[in-house]
């Protein structure tokens, strides 16, 4: 990202329709900047700290793997967050599709044998196919539920991602599942031009959905429907069938999560990332995204991704060698998570105070 | 009108229960010994407790699923609290210390969620004391500058103090979503916990003595051939509090104001009510709650281990919601509530009872959360249409 691209950012409220008319904000906008610098201000103080550990080509090539499955589980929440609702069990649809995939392998291939080419790639295919079209099935049902039953996405997905995980429950029985072919582990370990496959996949799913969320007409009526959904029914947008479809996008998200999980570690199990949704939503409010819908830019939480990112690394490396240093990231993403929504609140509140702030954006806050 | 539709909610769920209880019985007649009933009280009285405050959040119109984690710290640092200060007495200390410590996580809930302008500055002014005044330690000792310990605390502790004070006259209260909000705090109480103060559980025999005279506070022991099995006192607890919190919503003016702040909050405030008041006393009061059960599970389960209870809360707002209470506020009472937690706790025992392998729990724990919040929706949005087409819109 670089400091060009976030100068020519425009205020998230109106963009997509500004963009239309040619009308440019002269403001840079906030949210991008300031994370953008908090994004290289941790950087900066890690590597002062910790010098010989933590600017170095391993523990880049250990990030480079670790975070695309969380970024696309947070894009998930992103999108869902857009329409101002919330999907709670994508990182059960993640789990989910995973282990179905991983038993479709096993059962066909026997664990930890080595197989030809020929033999490995129709069964890899197949267990993909498998995982993407759970995805979108668990998907297809949090977006009924939501729209057209009308349940509060909070409860509908909480329901559903407790079903979905009772589902893995019932496959695996609790136990894991593991022992991949070969080929299959390409996804999570290899990498092509020295780029791990992890970050090239990442990558993608980031372009596509910054043309989808910005070229779009399904990305415009999405940022509309979020900040008015009134508004947008009057100006033609189907609602109903626009919520489906984020949460079916939500759901094979989870399902390309799930899929990049299983090859990352080899295994499959039911309670393996249960931590991963507070993660996601963290990042999500991290990036600038409003958990009341219409808010909220790719670009941001490309980098709320990345400074976590850092940050974990980085407290893995200063607590290394005391126990239970998984629990202290525990409380830490607690307090990043609350203090940052103060903060932001805070200058959102301070701004309206000085009369900086048009009435657009008070009305909606 | 809406007193009917609540009645029928509770009706419908009593009937259900009365069902399930013949159909369990029928399948396994063990379901309908004093054992297991016993069994089944034992359960609902914890997650009958926490249900109360989970109540009175989802009236509001809030959601809180933080406390659970308050229960933990509350049952956790009381207990090491009482063997570090070697404490002999009885339990009922225990008991103040767990409803103090919910008490202050709960105001700490509120000073992010309830805009009042005092938690807020307070929070602001601690959590920027003690995060300036720690870094300024750290770079003291980095710098290797020869200071007295005394002097090396106070320095950093007063430069703590100034910029705190400063940037907390500037706040002027948070109001932010209760779900993230207490996702967070969820997370940061939890992790303090089993970080600071330690992740091993403390077994029965390692109890203060208060507490484990506690453990055997039994209100009726009865003999079976299977071996005694009792009724622990806890469950009085649970019920004076219900009828605390059945009183306090039907008959005085604070209970008015948290079904008026659930139905519209702006309406409420208009008619007079201080809504930032009732929301402080609302998440003060789970927290109070949570705090006492947190002592209450030590008592029943004998042992304080601070990795469990996290992760229930999703059954306990699955109950409530159950019981008729609706998520979007306004609307949900303590019978249907205590209805919606027995038929969660009848659910969640009587499934291995009913030979159904215990891996399907959560399969029919989430299919009990669709469509005990999916049938009240579909009639919300039929009887919402069916009002449009009446008036003519």
């Amino acid at each position: 990202m670089s400091d060009n691209e976030i100068k020519t950012q425009k205020d998230p409220a109106p963009a997509p329709l500004a963009k239309k008319k040619g009308f440019k904000f002269p403001q840079v906008d906030r949210t991008l900047a300031r994370l953008f610098f908090i994004t290289i201000g941790i950087f900066v103080v890690l590597s002062l700290i910790l010098p010989t550990k933590f600017p170095t080509a391993a523990s880049f090539d250990a990030m480079s793997v670790q975070f695309p499955e969380i970024g696309l589980l947070a894009i998930a929440i992103m999108i869902t967050m857009l329409t101002g609702g919330i999907d709670l069990s994508v990182t059960n649809i993640a789990l989910l599709s995973g282990i179905l995939a991983a038993t479709t392998m096993t059962k066909i291939i026997q664990p930890n044998t080595l197989v030809p080419d020929a033999q490995a790639y129709p069964v890899i295919l197949l267990a993909i196919a498998v995982s993407v079209v759970v995805g979108l099935l668990c998907g297809l049902l949090n977006g009924i539920l939501v729209a057209v039953v009308n349940i509060t996405p909070i409860l509908a997905t909480l329901g559903t991602g407790t079903l979905f995980s009772g589902f893995s429950i019932v496959i695996t029985g609790g136990t894991a599942v593991f022992g991949f072919p070969q080929q299959f582990l390409f996804l999570g370990e290899g990498n092509i031009f020295n780029i791990p496959m992890p970050l090239i996949l990442f990558a993608g799913v980031v372009i596509a959905f910054w043309l989808i969320l910005n070229n779009t007409s399904f990305g415009i009526k999405l940022y509309m429907m979020g900040s008015n959904p009134k508004a947008a029914r009057f100006s033609g947008v189907d609602n109903k069938w626009m919520l489906i479809r984020t949460y079916v996008l939500s759901g094979l998200l989870g399902a390309l999560a799930g899929l990049l999980i299983i090859a990352r570690t080899n295994s499959a199990k039911e309670d393996y990332g249960s931590s991963y949704v507070l993660l996601a939503i963290l990042i999500a409010i991290l990036g600038g995204v409003n958990p009341s819908g219409g808010f909220g830019r790719i670009a941001g939480l490309v980098l709320a991704v990345l400074s976590l990112q850092f940050l974990s690394t980085g407290l893995s490396m200063l607590l290394i060698g005391i126990s239970g240093s998984n629990f202290f990231k525990e409380f830490a993403w607690g307090a990043v998570l609350v203090i940052f929504m103060a903060i932001d609140y805070f200058s959102i509140q301070q701004r309206l105070r000085s009369g900086q702030v048009n009435k657009i954006v008070k009305q909606v806050e | 009108m809406l007193k009917r539709s609540l009645l029928k909610t509770e009706i419908l769920v009593g009937l259900v229960i009365v069902i399930l209880s013949m159909i369990i019985g029928i399948i396994n007649p063990a379901y309908f010994t004093i054992a297991n009933t016993f069994d089944l009280l034992r359960s609902g009285t914890e997650m009958g407790i926490f249900a109360l405050g989970v109540l009175i959040v989802i009236i509001s119109g809030g959601i809180d699923v933080s406390f659970t984690a308050i229960a933990v710290v509350s049952m956790y640092v009381t207990t090491k609290m009482m063997l570090w200060m070697n404490y002999q007495g009885p339990v009922i200390l225990m008991f103040l210390i767990g409803a103090l410590i919910g008490i202050v996580l709960g105001l700490f809930n509120a000073a992010f969620i309830s805009g009042s302008k005092w938690l807020a500055r307070i929070v602001t002014f601690l959590a920027i004391a003690i995060i300036v005044g720690y870094l300024i330690m750290q770079i003291l000792l980095a710098l290797n500058i020869p200071l007295l310990a005394v002097a090396l605390y106070s320095i950093s502790g007063v430069l703590g103090l100034i910029p705190a004070f400063f940037v907390a006259r500037m706040v002027h209260g948070f109001r932010l979503p209760t779900l993230i909000v207490t996702l967070g705090t969820q997370s940061l109480y939890r992790g303090f916990t089993l970080f600071f103060i330690g992740p091993y559980h403390i077994i029965d025999r390692d109890m203060p003595p208060g507490m484990k005279e506690y453990f055997n506070n039994y209100i009726v022991s009865i003999k079976t051939s299977e071996g005694t099995t009792s009724l622990h006192s806890a469950i009085f607890i649970f019920i004076f509090l219900a009828i605390l919190v059945y009183i306090l919503l039907k008959y005085t003016m604070l209970g008015r104001g948290i079904y008026a702040l659930g139905g519209a909050p702006e309406a409420a405030e208009r008619a007079g009510f201080n809504i930032t008041a009732i929301q402080i006393f609302i998440y003060a009061f789970v927290g109070f709650l949570a705090g006492v059960n947190g002592i209450v599970h030590t008592g029943l389960i004998q042992i304080a281990n601070p990795q469990t209870i996290v992760g229930t809360e999703l059954f306990v707002i699955a109950a409530v919601v159950l019981g008729g209470a609706s998520i979007t506020g306004g609307r949900g009472s303590v019978i249907g509530t205590i209805l919606g937690v027995a038929l969660v706790i009848i659910m969640n025992n009587s499934l291995i009872l009913m030979g159904v392998s215990s891996t399907y729990q959560r399969v029919v724990v989430g299919l009990i959360i669709i469509i005990g919040t999916g049938v009240p929706a579909y009639q919300a949005l039929r009887s919402e249409r069916r009002l449009k087409v009446i008036s003519g819109e």
